[in-house]
């Protein structure tokens, strides 16, 4: 178990005890990795202290004390009075003051003032809305009600860039996500918020001398550890990441520091430092918010703790009463003044919201899957209006025929973007193996030279699904090499010349033939369309491939085939690539290399219309069917009004963005009702 | 005795390690130099001072491109959209011109792609949708856009003896276009290394998370680059069309596709927060040598279309390579 305890509150976590207590008397062996050092004497027999990558020793929990492991972890024994707290004379005008300001759904009614001087700390919970509240003052969330004085006047922050202005910065949670940038130096890292972009016009080039200067006095300040300034900043240990964020807060020319999580995943010795830096900077002036789960660490710098409760303050404590106790006491929602009701109403509060909110997600729902349908519905009947000679059956089969051909390379396509993946080859390969088929007629029957062009697909599907996987190549670059490569295939083959279908005019059937007043080509539609949806749904493969479109790193942990898997996928749009390409030659029974582009535009058009996310993870194939009889419906009427064939790229394009606009609008709100429901 | 052959020994090795890392760093100069070297030994047409030239010429209408370009994958997106863009420029320039004469109708023409780039920046950050798709749909409006303005693929000219000297003319021996690339190259590489914005360009490529918590605005650095690729593409479509003497809506069929690969081949990842001009400036320059190399020696003009797609995927195969080196 890695941090199991990270996501768990006081009860969480006893209940978490109890079931390692029951597996061990079970006889299962547990390797429980954590920082909390209270944890591992409390559950631990014995203790594994790792430094700088190496093993110092192995112990029985027995033998040794706390103070022992840290010794063990530092490698010196950790001196005391470094973290001994030293009383500071706050000043007594608010820096920053905050009236009953709320976050829907996550925080309400929070009311403070931080004095220049001060170090005020902030637990709770998670999901007791702490980094949001940070977040919230650094206007990365959108405070709803309430407002913020910074140095006696309003302000309004609504951006980083507002908070900036006003002298306000914020110190991410995460260091490895929302606070490093892995491809820029120290330097850089340290220097990225200290001019603001366009201010002065004279700050447009960098003064590299200055900079240096700018630097030295942050490794001097904050004890930052580094060979040199260009060094690569994923090259220094977390603790002197940290310093260099820290230094990054302080150039920023700001006087209100919110500073979260200051020393996570970060070393025993750096955490003494950091913390005396914090104090330091109180000392000459700066107004800071430190805000954590750590609750030892809120004990040892703060002047005064904040504590937040399910999304409401539940306590102010001051110098005398800051203890690990009281603190988490008031984290889990015990008094130590008792108040019952205020909880109660922010409790009745959050399920009244939450409940009007999943209604509308439900309705977004239901809009998703019949959206597209009822946009067909209005298309046809506009159609029908305004197009005479579209309700025709004639008219009606040729539309139903190109509606089939385009929808079968888009079910492989829906297929891929289920996976997270794409394929912009498809239509260099639907060309190619309606060359195959068309070359290969004239020499054998149409079942082996059916055969071939699907042998060819599914080649190609592989051999892009082996790139991608194996080399861990982004699917779009690959596949777009791939469009440019295969094309230059197919105009080798045929030097140009188009490729005429002479002998076995049966092969026409599969355009032409009829079951039931319906086309072949529909029944093969049809038929691709039940097969997929039985893989997607039905199948381990296609569960996999959702899988990993949803979440890739959760996919790969819980043992998923990735590789193979990707591989397989790519090998299904080949397939149902070349299967369309085999459709598109019976149609024409005349091709050349030139035919088919911008079929990869509209495969995927019709999947992102369909309902299909490009976010990954679930694929809508009805939907993209639907939404090929759509946009055939729209060519066709296109057609018989005689509107020139280039205003339909016109509408093709437009269909993608729009459709495009609305997945992201989609993903937007889903996002947003499932964060307030939680 | 013994200390004195591992010394030797590791000496040996350090300098192999040492020529190794050269060639992993300067992998495309390198490859250049072999293949114009080779090249120019065994063909004397290839060594001619017009065939050099025209290497030349034909190296900076994707140069010209490929600078934007690497700012736009340094950030971390890409604009698949700069074919239609540079025929749409192609077409208004033929339009324009003998309203506006050759000094305007050049402004004029960079001026909409700046726009046009713009435009794409917008709908890409805005509307948040991944930039490759978002472009491509693009590509088809500006196309579309063009074919419409122009009646169909028809030809248009472009004729003017001031403008088209822009694209035939020469300064001591070097075509104007490749001039005008080595400007374009000086002018980003200071964008990029020697200015805040190109800083936070970097930023912003290398993780957007960060950036936008550090209190950079995110989607306007973005925008911004999105109109550089605007602009330098719009200048490229003035070279060619200049050259050209005419435009059509297709005149740039493919130019995203090689430009994009110049760019990779040039080892500027697609990852984002890191790139080399110099490797896309020289990644140009081997990709007109090795079209000139195809044509001397007869090659038919369908194997440019696998040779592009091929390059593409094998030069993010090196880079994958690359990164294995570094590591180790």
């Amino acid at each position: 178990m890695d941090e199991p305890t990270a996501a768990l509150n006081a009860t969480e976590v006893a209940r978490l005890f109890e079931i390692i207590e029951r597996l061990k008397q079970r006889g299962i062996a547990v390797l429980y990795v954590s920082h909390r050092l209270r944890e591992i004497f409390q559950i631990a027999d014995r203790v594994t202290v790792l430094r700088d990558g190496k093993k110092v020793d192995t112990r029985r929990l027995a033998e040794v004390s706390e103070d022992d492991v840290v010794t063990m972890m530092l490698g010196h024994a950790l001196n005391k009075e470094e973290t001994s707290y030293e009383a500071i004379q706050a000043s007594e005008k608010a820096a920053l003051s905050v009236r009953n300001i709320s976050v829907p759904g996550v925080l309400s009614d929070i009311s403070f003032n931080l004095y220049a001087g001060e170090v005020m700390g902030c637990a709770g919970l998670i999901g007791s809305g702490r980094y949001e509240l940070a977040r919230a003052l650094f206007g990365l969330e959108r405070i709803s009600e309430g407002k913020i004085e910074i140095n006696g006047q309003p302000a309004l922050l609504s951006s980083p860039n507002d908070a900036l202005r006003h002298s306000l910065y914020m110190l991410p949670e995460e260091r490895k996500v929302e606070g490093i940038f892995p491809d820029l130096t120290v330097r850089e890292n340290l220097l990225i918020s200290a001019k603001r972009l366009f201010q002065r016009l004279s700050e447009l080039s960098i003064d590299a001398d200055q900079e240096e200067k700018e630097y030295d006095k942050m490794r001097e300040l904050l004890r930052i550890r580094a060979s040199s300034s260009a060094q690569g900043i994923t090259k220094l240990s977390g603790g002197n990441q940290q310093k260099v964020m820290l230094g990054r807060a302080l150039m920023s020319n700001s006087r209100i520091l919110l500073l979260n999580e200051p020393t996570r995943g970060v070393d025993v010795a750096a955490r003494v430092e950091i913390h005396a830096a914090i104090r330091k900077l109180a000392q000459t002036g700066y107004a800071i918010l430190v805000s954590s789960s750590d609750i030892p660490e809120l004990v040892t710098v703060s002047d005064r703790c904040l504590v937040l409760n399910a999304g409401r303050t539940k306590g102010l404590l001051n110098r005398v009463q800051i203890n690990e106790d009281n603190v988490t006491a008031l984290a889990i929602g015990q008094e130590i003044t008792g108040d019952r009701q205020m909880s109660n109403a922010v409790a009745s509060h959050n399920v009244r919201s939450s409940l009007s909110l999943s209604n509308a997600t439900r309705l977004v729902q239901v809009a998703e899957s019949f959206g597209v349908f009822v946009l067909l519905v209005i298309v046809v009947t506009t159609a029908s209006i305004v197009a005479p000679g579209f309700f025709t059956y004639t008219n009606l089969t040729n539309t139903l025929i190109a509606a089939s051909i385009t929808a079968v390379t888009g079910l492989g396509m829906t297929f891929a973007i289920a996976m997270g993946g794409f394929d912009l080859s498809v239509g260099s390969v639907q060309v190619l193996t309606a060359i195959v088929v068309a070359s290969l007629l004239s020499v054998v029957g149409p079942p082996l030279a059916i055969l071939g062009a699907v042998l060819t697909g599914l080649a190609i599907g592989l051999w892009n699904g082996v790139l991608i996987s194996k080399l861990r190549l982004p699917a779009f670059v690959v596949t777009f090499g791939m469009m440019s490569v295969i094309r230059g295939v197919a105009l080798l083959v045929t030097q140009g010349q188009s490729v005429m279908i002479t002998k076995h005019a049966e092969f026409g059937l599969l355009n032409n033939g009829k079951i039931l007043w319906l086309p072949v080509p529909f029944f093969i539609m049809a038929i691709v369309l039940v097969i997929l949806s039985i893989l997607l749904k039905n199948t381990a493969f296609g569960r996999h491939a959702c899988a990993i479109g949803g979440n890739r790193a959760a996919a790969i942990v819980s043992g998923v085939n990735i590789d193979r898997v990707t591989i397989a996928v790519f090998g299904v749009v080949g397939v149902t690539a070349a299967i369309s390409g085999i459709m598109l030659a019976s149609q024409l029974m005349i091709v050349d290399a030139t035919l088919g582009t911008g079929f990869e535009l509209q495969a995927i058009t019709i999947s992102v219309l369909g309902g299909t996310s490009l976010s990954g993870g679930h694929g809508n194939l009805i939907g993209t069917v639907f939404a090929a009889i759509l946009l055939a419906t729209i060519a066709s009427a296109l057609n018989i009004l005689k509107v020139i064939s280039f205003y339909q790229y016109l509408a093709m394009g437009a269909l993608l963005i729009f459709a495009l606009a609305i997945d992201t609008a989609r993903q937007a709100f889903i996002a947003k009702s499932l964060l307030s429901r939680s | 005795m013994e200390s004195a052959e591992t010394a030797n020994h590791s000496t040996h090795r350090s300098r192999g390690m040492y020529l190794l890392g050269f060639l992993t760093k300067y992998y495309i100069q390198s490859l250049l130099l072999i293949s114009v070297v080779i090249l120019a030994a065994v063909n004397p047409y290839f060594r001619s001072i017009g065939n050099l030239q025209n290497i030349l010429l034909q190296a900076s209408f994707a140069g010209i491109g490929a600078a934007g370009m690497t700012m736009l994958i340094v950030s971390g997106a890409f604009d698949l959209s700069v074919a239609g863009l540079l025929g749409l420029c192609g077409v208004l320039i033929s339009m324009l011109l003998p309203l506006l004469g050759a000094f305007l109708t050049f402004f004029a023409a960079v001026l909409l792609g700046v726009v046009l780039g713009s435009l794409n920046g917008v709908v890409v950050t805005k509307l948040r949708i991944p930039a490759f798709i978002a472009t491509l749909g693009l590509m088809n409006i500006y196309l579309a856009l063009a074919f419409i303005w122009t009646g169909g693929s028809r030809v248009v000219p472009i004729s003017d003896p001031i403008f088209n000297s822009l694209g035939t003319g020469a300064l001591f021996g070097l075509p104007i276009p490749f001039l005008a690339m080595i400007a374009a190259y000086l002018g980003c590489y200071g964008i990029l290394n020697r200015s805040v914005y190109g800083r936070c360009l970097r930023a912003v490529g290398s993780s957007e998370v960060a950036a936008r918590t550090a209190g950079l605005p995110v989607d306007f650095i973005r925008i911004l680059a999105f109109a550089i690729v605007g602009g330098c593409t719009a200048l490229a479509g003035v070279f060619l069309g200049a050259e050209l003497s005419s435009a059509s809506a297709i005149m740039a069929t493919g130019y995203e596709l090689t430009v994009i690969a110049v760019v990779v081949i040039g080892g500027t990842s697609l990852k984002g927060g890191e790139g080399t001009l110099f490797g896309s400036f020289t990644g140009a320059l081997f990709f007109a040598v090795i079209s000139s190399a195809l044509n001397i020696l007869n090659v038919a003009a369908y194997w440019q279309y696998v040779a592009t797609g091929a390059f593409l995927i094998s030069a993010l195969g090196v880079q994958a390579l690359r990164s294995y080196i570094v590591v180790e």
